[in-house]
């Protein structure tokens, strides 16, 4: 685990291409992780009711997942809005090749309607999911994304579950081997993405820059 | 993501330019560094074109914000005060995607002080080292220079008004 942590931290990836086996660094403002994350398979539930797991269900070349949930105050909604922001900077052809999926940390109080008309304020065609918060936590460790069950306060407040606020991409391939952190603006996720997309490395690799 | 492609590549530098400013540690001072507001899209289209500060000299406090948090608009009102008392110029820049979402948000919150919409974050990437996606953020500019930092929401009016002690 320990290796792997200090894989995470590694700023720069190599990009091993098909061009006769030359490597050059990329500088991403995503961490690569090498090797990827295995998407757990466990199976949630879209705001139309119908399952979805992140290991079989994603068909873009490039799927961004974003745990968090509709009553975030303040980082959730502006991690999302920088995705969706950073999007409108790429062609519609690009545009089309990425899927935003937002899984609720707060499944008791994102419900369906809750969810589907939060996401809808940021971009059309978001995927909501949500489920058992045991559900939700296992596919969010699987990608290194740790939720926890939330608890009311003596006051009637309530402190909201816990979550990381990463975004994972996942390649076509149901991996995940990249991650933003949710200080990551619109035009630092435009770049990856567009590189992601019109690169389409085989693999990233992380490593440090040489 | 499946073949890999020989065209060129983009190499983007990250700035390392010191600590990221803490959350809730109030002022923070900052390396001075001239900002340029990005003004091109007024949140009302009845806005007067002015400069900023619309009075020279005066102190400004930049605030970052949105329709979609909470926070920032707890202390929109706060910030309207602080304004209408002339003692700094308090200038909004919203991270809303959608205008009529921010037009609202002001509208609820009585705010008269000039607003423009930044979904780009372009305010927060100018200064060094503000996390983008925590809002709300305010920016103390003097003489054009960014001086103080203030991220997450303020606790009360004498928080705010602390910004003037600093040069």
């Amino acid at each position: 685990m320990k290796s792997r942590l200090l894989v995470l931290l590694a700023a720069t990836a190599l990009l091993v291409s098909a061009c006769g086996g030359t490597e050059k660094s990329v500088n991403l403002h995503g961490t690569v992780v090498d090797p990827p994350f295995t998407v757990g398979a466990d199976s949630l539930t879209t705001t139309d009711g119908e399952p979805f797991s992140l290991a079989s269900d994603t068909t873009a070349p490039l799927t961004l997942v974003f745990f968090g949930y509709t009553r975030c105050p303040d980082i959730c909604p502006a991690v999302l809005s920088s995705i969706t922001s950073g999007l409108l900077r790429l062609t519609e052809e690009q545009q089309d090749q990425v899927e935003i999926v937002f899984v609720s940390s707060d499944p008791d109080r994102d419900t369906p309607k809750v969810l589907r008309e939060y996401l809808d304020r940021f971009r059309p065609g978001i995927i909501g999911l949500s489920g058992d918060i045991a559900t939700i936590s296992r596919v969010g460790e699987s990608v290194g994304v740790f939720v926890d069950a939330g608890e009311e306060l003596p006051g009637g407040g309530y402190d909201p579950n816990s979550h990381a606020s990463y975004v994972i991409g996942i390649n076509d391939r149901h991996e995940a081997p990249i991650f933003w952190s949710g200080d990551t603006a619109p035009v630092q996720f435009a770049e990856d993405i567009r590189f992601l997309l019109t690169e389409r490395p085989e693999r990233l690799k992380a490593g440090t820059a040489s | 993501m499946l073949v890999a492609a020989c065209g060129p590549t983009t190499y983007v530098d990250r700035p390392d330019d010191g600590p990221v400013p803490l959350r809730g540690a109030g002022w923070q001072g900052i390396e001075p560094i001239a900002i340029d507001l990005p003004t091109a899209d007024p949140v009302a289209e009845e806005q007067p074109d002015l400069p900023i500060p619309a009075k020279p000299g005066t102190p400004v406090l930049v605030n970052i914000w949105a329709s979609y948090c909470e926070p920032c608009k707890d202390e929109l009102p706060m910030l309207e005060a602080v304004d209408a008392s002339g003692v700094m110029e308090v200038v909004g820049f919203t991270r809303d995607l959608k205008r009529a979402r921010a037009v609202e948000a002001l509208e609820a919150a009585g705010v008269t002080y000039r607003n423009w919409l930044d979904p780009e974050a372009t305010v927060a990437l100018s200064v060094a080292r503000i996390p983008v996606n925590a809002i709300p953020t305010s920016i103390l500019v003097r003489d054009g220079m960014a001086v103080a930092v203030h991220i997450g929401p303020f606790p009360d009016r004498a928080t705010v008004l602390a910004a003037l002690e600093i040069r």
